[in-house]
């Protein structure tokens, strides 16, 4: 996953044309060219695959692969989970 | 039972009457109170009502009734805590009507219940009332803040009016904390204009934001979020369980326990046996993988039930690329397999993998009929053009012969040649359903080599679309005059010109279409049509600089036709006087060979310096886009000798450009000359050092691949460095290559190259000679078999510098055992041989395809091919016979296909090699099947014939 665009701009797959600018520049700053020249590069080949609308649309429809290891799969799935919001408001409730 | 029963009675009467006692000891009410107050700060409110009501029955005074209240207070709050909802607002409704003295408490006691239980309504009440006092305002306002936490409620309530700010905020932010919790928002879900900043509310609209960073993995901006969240509110405490979550350490409640599993999981035996299963696919044990796909589909549906489908899904898939049966890994797990989009996007890219693409573009097909079905796209949409795009770059990357072969295996079973095998109609689809400048332009470069009428009909398709990109334009240009069509390529430049008339292509097309009609005259040997030519080219501004002498070469040769060769020398003389005899003779050279006409061009002296000219005249004809001449053999000499002096005359830019140009017409033979021009460059220490330790890369290519792919890796980071991005893509061409070669790893040696990078530059720079050439020889495993006499040799490589290569016809006819098939295998004696064979083995067919030892067990077919590769050997050009070992040493019997995709820079100086030495008319590996190595085909042609000479 160390070559996913979206991992390395820290962006989800729905985002704006903005949000992947906006994501560019502030990765920028955190590795300029030249100082982390290296990092800058992936970045910039990072946003070159994903700021074009389209090729975003070829990347999060049509990437898959059959070969990732199924503990991808979990990790995926076990990150960050969306449950609704009773859970999170129990919380609230009682501390 | 009974005797436990009795026991806690008599407990009972022991603790009364030790109470009493209590009482009545305590004649003071104030050592009551202090003594119920004690019980009270002790937690035990249901001893301290009982006695506070002793009490308040012995004194029944105000002070006692309060502390009556005090004790229920606590009573009730301890139940309301206990979770006993309906027992302490039962109790409270009772002490209400009991003690109305004390009402105040039990109003602030209701009102605490009515929060705990998401009732705002007497707590929101007051704020309807536009005077009330702005520190009953701020003190409800804190509550909300510290207590509220029932959004929904709040928003529906009808103590407030409605389009009350709060009740506005209040719906605005329950609708938002839904939506944030339950799937991926975007910022405008979740921007909250209706809660300001000054809001009781305003807490819950950071920790929404938070929590959006959180799913979307955001973990800085979320951290960021939750820093600004108000620790005294109620919504604050839920910053522990994200920090917690996101890895930071924070302190959490026992709620969090919940949420944390929830959003997180723990699914320790389900990762333990996907983990195994992961080894398992890895060592490719097919007994255990099957077992442990059993075993994780088990544990799964055990564990994550709602991940079984994907799983099974992946483990088809897997299985499936890993070659396993489809239908057996279906019977073996017990979950149904789901043959949805998700599943056939799997199968397609496993596919893909395989480099089957006429079966992956078919299942794209299908995964986009499902998709469509499913909802995941819309039909006509930017996403439906993106699968027509995907399956066309996908079959753009086919074999030909490959498709073909599909294309007739669907005929037959279907009638028709599916649209999916198809690149240009699948372009086509995407560009009409999604017109696109990149997606024409997608399509033009898929059909751009095929018959002219399929890319003609891509670039009109493009140009239709959007009339003022000059790039389908030029492309109709470029074909146009690729055809010798030049009015109609005229007519595309003007269109050209009208919607891009600054394009540099644009404006340089004119002048190079104007001299290609002048030379298509010329060739037609119709010099005063090119007169004419050359007077339209003479009204050009683009004919400035050198671009003159070009005409004037054309000139020249419209004298030779002209019979008039007293002009023809004076133009010549002119050129030499002007720019130099070496710069004339490229010059008058390129226009002949241009031309296609042989017209005397006197051969130059070769005093050196040359190098100034020979740049110049490479510039002039790459920059009219004419086919470089190759330079003399004895030219070659001077300009070594001009290198090896300490002085050179060129800059840098020109030297680049001669070391680059020099290489790329000698098809890498002059890598003497490419190492003395580096050597110069490099000694400089200039902005081009990059540029010439690439060039110096390029001359180790044949002679020392390590030392090149250091000098290639030194050059990527050196580019890099100075941010050359055409420059460092080029190094990583070459350094890819040369460690495909030498079989290490990309990154390995740029990793190696970033730490030595200083060593190896100045090693380059100290090294001024360059190494004595050393033939080729070929690794004795590839070409002998094991019976082979090791002490005496045969000889496989002659001296590739003594050895006189033969030209012309005789090269042709040394080189026909190799080329012509038919012959290739055959010695003499062998049909008679084999027509003496028994006739059932002739139609044997199903050994033929086993390895040397078995088919050949004599090395009879061995010595065939062993003596003809000698022969072709002896007899080939030196530089021509270490291609093709390079050839056959770096990929055996690969099919010709294979060789142009792994290696393409072999396969295209291997062609160029050919048809410069003079060699049977070029081989074209894409028509003919039959390659040196192909041993079935040959054998079966051999076959056949010896059948046609029976019958």
């Amino acid at each position: 996953m160390q070559n996913d665009p979206f991992k390395i701009l820290e962006l989800r797959e729905q985002c704006s044309d903005e949000e992947v600018r906006q994501a560019y520049l502030k990765k920028l700053k955190q590795f300029p060219p030249d100082k982390e020249p290296l990092e800058f590069e992936r970045i910039r080949d990072a946003y070159e695959q994903i700021k074009d609308p389209r090729r975003r649309i070829q990347r999060t429809l049509l990437a898959a692969d059959p070969r990732q290891p199924f503990t991808q799969l979990l990790d995926d799935a076990i990150s960050r989970k969306f449950i609704g919001p009773e859970v999170w408001l129990e919380v609230v409730r009682n501390g | 039972m009974a005797r436990r029963k009795t026991k806690r009675k008599h407990q009972k009467q022991t603790h009364k009457v030790q109470s009493t006692a209590v009482i009545s000891a305590a004649t003071d009410f104030t050592a009551l109170e202090s003594a119920i107050r004690d019980l009270l700060a002790q937690g035990k409110a249901r001893e301290a009502v009982r006695q506070a009501k002793e009490a308040h029955k012995q004194f029944d005074t105000e002070q006692s009734e309060d502390l009556l209240a005090s004790a229920y207070q606590a009573r009730i709050k301890e139940m309301s805590e206990r979770g006993m909802e309906q027992e302490s607002a039962s109790l409270l409704d009772l002490v209400t009507g009991r003690h109305p003295r004390n009402a105040d408490v039990w109003k602030a006691l209701k009102l605490e219940q009515d929060m705990q239980t998401g009732n705002y309504d007497d707590l929101v009440r007051p704020l309807s009332n536009p005077d009330l006092h702005s520190e009953q305002r701020q003190e409800i306002e804190t509550r909300i803040k510290q207590e509220l936490f029932d959004l929904n409620s709040l928003a529906e309530t009808r103590a407030l009016v409605d389009g009350h700010p709060l009740r506005v905020a209040a719906a605005a932010l329950n609708k938002a904390f839904k939506a944030v919790t339950t799937a991926p928002v975007d910022d405008s879900e979740i921007a909250l204009p209706e809660v300001s900043r000054r809001s009781p509310l305003a807490p819950w609209k950071l920790i929404i934001r938070a929590i959006s960073h959180f799913y979307r993995g955001e973990d800085e901006p979320c951290l960021q979020a939750l820093d600004l969240v108000d620790p005294s509110s109620a919504p604050a405490r839920l910053i522990g369980p994200l920090k917690n979550m996101i890895g930071e350490k924070a302190e959490a409640g026992a709620a969090v326990g919940k949420l944390q599993a929830a959003v997180s999981g723990s699914h320790t035996p389900l990762y333990s046996a996907f983990e195994k299963l992961d080894e398992a696919f890895s060592g490719q044990n097919m007994h255990s993988t099957v077992r442990l796909m059993v075993q994780a589909e088990k544990v799964c549906k055990r564990h994550r039930p709602e991940l079984l489908q994907q799983v099974v899904q992946l483990m088809i898939a897997r299985g499936f690329a890993e070659g396993f049966g489809r239908s057996s890994m279906e019977r073996l797990l017990s979950t149904n397999l789901v043959k949805n989009a998700v599943f056939l996007r799997l199968m397609a890219r496993v596919c893909e993998h395989e480099q089957d693409e006429p079966q992956a573009n078919e299942i794209w097909d299908e995964f986009r009929r499902a998709a469509l079905r499913e909802g995941l796209i819309k039909s006509n949409s930017p996403e439906e053009a993106a699968v027509y795009l995907h399956m066309g770059s996908i079959i753009q990357g086919a074999s030909e012969p490959y498709l073909v072969n599909a294309r007739r295996f669907y005929i037959e079973q279907d009638g028709h040649s599916p649209y999916f095998l198809d690149v240009g109609d699948l372009h086509r689809r995407a560009c009409t359903i999604d017109p696109q400048p990149d997606s024409y332009s997608q399509w033009l470069d898929a059909v751009r080599d095929r018959d002219w009428h399929v890319s003609d009909e891509a670039a009109q398709a493009w140009h239709g679309a959007f009339p003022q990109d000059s790039r389908p334009l030029l492309f109709l240009m470029h074909a146009c005059e690729q055809r010798k069509a030049f009015k109609k390529a005229i007519q595309y430049l003007e269109l050209a010109e009208a919607a891009e008339a600054m394009n540099p292509d644009v404006r340089r097309a004119r002048l190079r279409l104007w001299f290609s009609t002048s030379e298509r005259h010329l060739e037609q040997k119709k010099p005063h049509l090119a007169r004419k030519d050359f007077e339209e080219i003479e009204k050009l501004t683009q004919l400035e600089g050198d671009r003159g002498a070009y005409l004037n070469a054309l000139r020249r040769i419209c004298f030779v036709l002209e019979n008039d060769s007293q002009e023809a020398d004076r133009i010549s003389d002119e050129l030499e006087a002007q720019y130099g005899n070496a710069f004339r003779y490229i010059l008058c050279g390129t226009a002949a060979d241009t031309c296609k006409l042989k017209c005397v061009n006197a051969e130059p002296t070769v005093a050196p310096p040359i190098c100034d000219q020979i740049t110049r005249a490479f510039r002039l004809t790459t920059d009219l886009e004419r086919q470089l001449l190759e330079i003399p053999h004895s030219m070659e000499k001077a300009i070594l000798q001009e290198l090896q002096q300490d002085n050179c005359v060129l800059d840098s830019a020109s030297l680049f450009l001669f070391g680059e140009t020099i290489l790329d017409i000698s098809l890498y033979f002059e890598s003497e000359i490419a190492f003395h021009a580096s050597l110069h460059g490099l000694r400089r220490r200039d902005e081009f050092q990059a540029c010439f330790m690439l060039l110096r890369a390029h001359s180790w290519y044949f002679t020392f691949h390590s030392r090149g792919a250091e000098c290639a890796a030194a050059a990527v980071l050196m580019a890099r460095r100075r941010r050359d991005t055409t420059l460092a893509g080029k190094a990583v061409d070459l350094l890819k290559s040369l460690c495909r070669n030498e079989g290490i790893g990309f990154e390995e040696a740029l990793e190696e190259a970033e730490q030595n990078l200083n060593h190896i530059l100045e090693r380059e720079i100290d090294a001024d000679q360059f190494p004595n050439y050393e033939p080729y020889t070929p690794r004795k495993a590839s070409f002998e078999p094991d019976d082979v006499d090791e002490e005496d040799p045969e000889p496989l490589q002659p001296d590739a510098r003594t050895e006189e290569p033969p030209k012309g016809r005789a090269a042709h006819q040394a080189l026909l055992p190799f080329f012509d098939q038919d012959n290739f295998y055959l010695e003499e004696g062998e049909e008679e041989e084999e027509e003496d064979a028994p006739k059932a083995n002739e139609d044997d067919d199903s050994d033929e395809d086993d390895d040397w030892d078995d088919d050949d067990p004599e090395g009879e077919e061995f010595g065939a091919y062993k003596a003809a590769i000698e022969q072709m050997v002896k007899n080939f050009h030196p530089k021509l016979a270490e291609l093709f070992l390079e050839m056959f040493t770096n990929y055996g019997d690969a099919e010709p296909e294979e060789v142009k995709t792994l290696d393409p820079d072999l396969f295209n100086r291997l062609q160029t090699a050919i048809t410069k030495y003079g060699m049977p008319p070029p081989y074209d590996f894409e028509e003919d099947s039959s390659f040196p190595g192909r041993r079935n085909s040959n054998r079966n042609k051999r076959r056949k014939r010896r059948k046609r000479k029976r019958r």
